[in-house]
């Protein structure tokens, strides 16, 4: 790659080309402006803010004290505050696991669909976002409550003879984070395998490879990219989404955001709320890190 | 003709309402090189396509060695494919994708490592081992789509256009190539093309496909003089087709003669002229209508638009045909 790259004319060596770009990186910053200052203002300073106040001390009724402290640190670190870091984790990665499994069949069957039904397909994924999130996962409470939509069905079934008391479930949780995460890794890994040139499989299949080494040694290295960003864009999202866990976990399951949304609203201890979303922002980054180092170093080795 | 490696028996194919294959039947000797020639959507890509495996016939059999092979999956049939796209592995050097067969066969490294530098010069590609296909030429990636086909030694090669990508100078030269390597391995080549004088150059024998049917097949010699239907005439020989008198002939251009001659009885009327090619081309219309086209080699002045000259043809080259359009 290096060596093709050395042998192209260097573009500054070409005056032309040279006064061309110039003139357009110009123009572009200017253009780009208004973005910059809206994610200055609204964003990075905001985040700031948030940075100094984690650091600052708890004022009686509202707001904070000017004095500086590590303590709202340190309280993360005792087991009842540090536990929901790793219940969050934990159900982030079922969750995630879970989305996987549903996701990515489903987005690669999805890719060997005629035309016709990848539309039709398209639009039921895209019909619940039509509708708040809120508002879908407390439909979910009709189906998982006592005597209702699943109990009636399992129980008519003769499949279950008592009400299962599915709400206010650690699975109930999980299969609320299944259901609003779970079209994303379906785009993500649908994305990738619509892209990709199937006559590369009939050529390994042609090769000798069974439709399990094919679909190794082929398909999934083409499709990898996909399941990872849909990974990044489930896991992420699954550790802060509090409102299911709130609707549909009641208070028994407890992840970092519903800590941090009591803390501000309940509590009224905003340092501390913002300790507590400063670590979770320094983890999802992490994360989101380690995703880009693991996409990236695929592309280059192809992972052989 | 030597033993039959490859045998077609009443093969047919329906996508839909559309009868892409309407029995057909073929027998194909070790070591041959045969040539599917036929315009785009006669059948032949899935010809090519069922016996690889990658596609499933609605009736009929396919034989290798004897054998049926019509149900074993791809990955079982001792036969390999030359894709037009060459579907290289984008992810794999050069060296991954010629291994990748004999990998799967469970090879040791150090003997796919050899297996394929020897290929690669077979190939002429000699230390490009470690190049990505995106930093190759299209005709490197022939090339490499070539060396990860054979290297399998398999005992049908099947190519599907494979120089339809490459500008005529290195369609030329593969050409050559590639039917030097067919002789050097005594690999079977099932050869599809659209174009009739790579069929001719290359082939020993040519197999003409239309709407789902061969309709004629033997050596090129056989399918260039002695066309069986008007179509093969025209499309093989691009010979004229000429009725008369409730019969059809194909005459060839070059055959045709314009003044002078004894043969000469038909007033025709010069329509258009043109020089190609070192050839001179001249379009005739005859008193009923009918167009014949004449050519020669060299410029010829005399000849004059709109003059009327007297045309004919040796009757030993007036080639009787069955008439099914052209």
């Amino acid at each position: 790659m290096a060596s093709k790259k050395a042998q192209k004319p260097q573009t500054s060596e070409n005056p032309e080309l040279t006064g061309l770009t110039g003139r357009k990186k110009k123009g572009s910053w200017l253009l780009l402006l208004p973005i910059y200052l809206f994610t200055l203002i609204f964003v990075f300073a905001p985040l700031v803010y948030m940075v100094f106040l984690s650091f600052m001390s708890r004022a009686e009724v509202w707001g904070y004290v000017p004095e500086f402290t590590l303590d709202n640190y340190k309280r993360i670190l005792e087991p009842l505050y540090f536990n929901t870091f790793v219940d969050s984790l934990k159900l982030a990665l079922i969750s995630t696991v879970a989305i996987m499994a549903i996701g990515y069949p489903f987005g690669y069957f999805m890719a060997r669909m005629s035309a016709a039904w990848k539309k039709r397909m398209m639009f039921l994924l895209m019909l619940p976002f039509w509708t708040s999130t809120l508002i879908r996962i407390n439909g979910w409470i009709i189906v998982f409550r006592s005597n209702g939509v699943l109990d009636k069905i399992l129980m008519g079934l003769h499949i279950t003879e008592k009400p299962l008391k599915l709400l206010y479930t650690y699975p109930a949780v999980v299969v609320g984070m299944i259901y609003v995460l779970v079209p994303f890794m379906i785009l993500s890994v649908y994305s990738s395998a619509e892209k990709m040139d199937w006559s590369l499989v009939e050529a390994a299949r042609d090769l000798g490879a069974s439709r399990r080494q094919a679909f190794c040694s082929i398909t999934f290295v083409h499709t990898l990219p996909g399941l990872l960003s849909g990974t990044i864009l489930t896991f992420v999202p699954s550790m802060g989404l509090f409102f299911i866990a709130d609707i549909l976990g009641g208070n028994k399951i407890v992840l970092v955001g519903n800590v941090i949304q009591e803390q501000l609203t309940k509590g009224r201890n905003l340092p501390f709320a913002a300790a507590l979303s400063v670590v979770l922002l320094v983890l999802t980054s992490l994360f989101i890190r380690a995703y880009q180092k693991i996409s990236h170093s695929s592309e280059l080795e192809g992972l052989y | 003709m030597s033993e039959t490696i490859l045998e077609l028996k009443e093969l047919r194919k329906s996508f839909g309402e559309t009868h892409v294959l309407q029995g057909l039947n073929i027998q194909i000797a070790r070591g041959e090189f045969i040539t599917l020639l036929g315009s785009s959507g006669c059948g032949k890509t899935t010809t090519l396509r069922i016996i690889a495996g990658l596609e499933d016939p609605d009736s009929g059999e396919v034989l290798l060695n004897g054998k049926d092979i019509t149900k074993l999956e791809p990955n079982h049939r001792d036969v390999n494919t030359i894709f037009q796209s060459y579907a290289l592995f984008p992810y794999m050097n050069v060296e991954k994708n010629i291994g990748y067969g004999l990998k799967l066969k469970k090879m040791p490294k150090d003997e796919i490592k050899s297996k394929v530098t020897e290929m690669l010069r077979m190939v002429q590609l000699e230390g490009y081992e470690k190049r990505m296909p995106d930093e190759l030429s299209g005709g490197q990636r022939q090339r490499v789509a070539i060396a990860r086909a054979i290297v399998n030694k398999p005992q049908v090669l099947l190519l599907d256009e494979p120089l339809g990508a490459l500008d005529l100078k290195l369609r030329r030269q593969m050409q050559q190539e590639l039917k030097t390597l067919q002789k050097k391995l005594g690999i079977t080549f099932i050869y599809i093309t659209h174009d009739q004088e790579e069929a001719i150059n290359m082939s020993d024998r040519i197999v003409v496909m239309r709407d789902g049917v061969f309709e004629q097949i033997g050596t090129p010699n056989d399918i260039y003089y002695h066309p069986r239907t008007s179509y093969v005439a025209d499309f093989v020989g691009n010979a004229n087709i000429i009725r008369e008198s409730g019969k059809v002939y194909a005459v060839r251009s070059e055959n045709v003669l314009m003044e002078g001659e004894p043969e000469c009885r038909i007033e025709a009327k010069v329509e258009e002229k043109s020089f190609a090619g070192g050839q001179l081309r001249v379009q005739f219309v005859l008193p009923d209508g009918q167009k014949v086209i004449a050519s020669r080699y060299g410029i010829d002045y005399e000849i004059v638009t709109g003059e009327t000259r007297k045309i004919g043809w040796k009757a030993e080259n007036a080639v009787e045909v069955t008439d099914n359009g052209i």
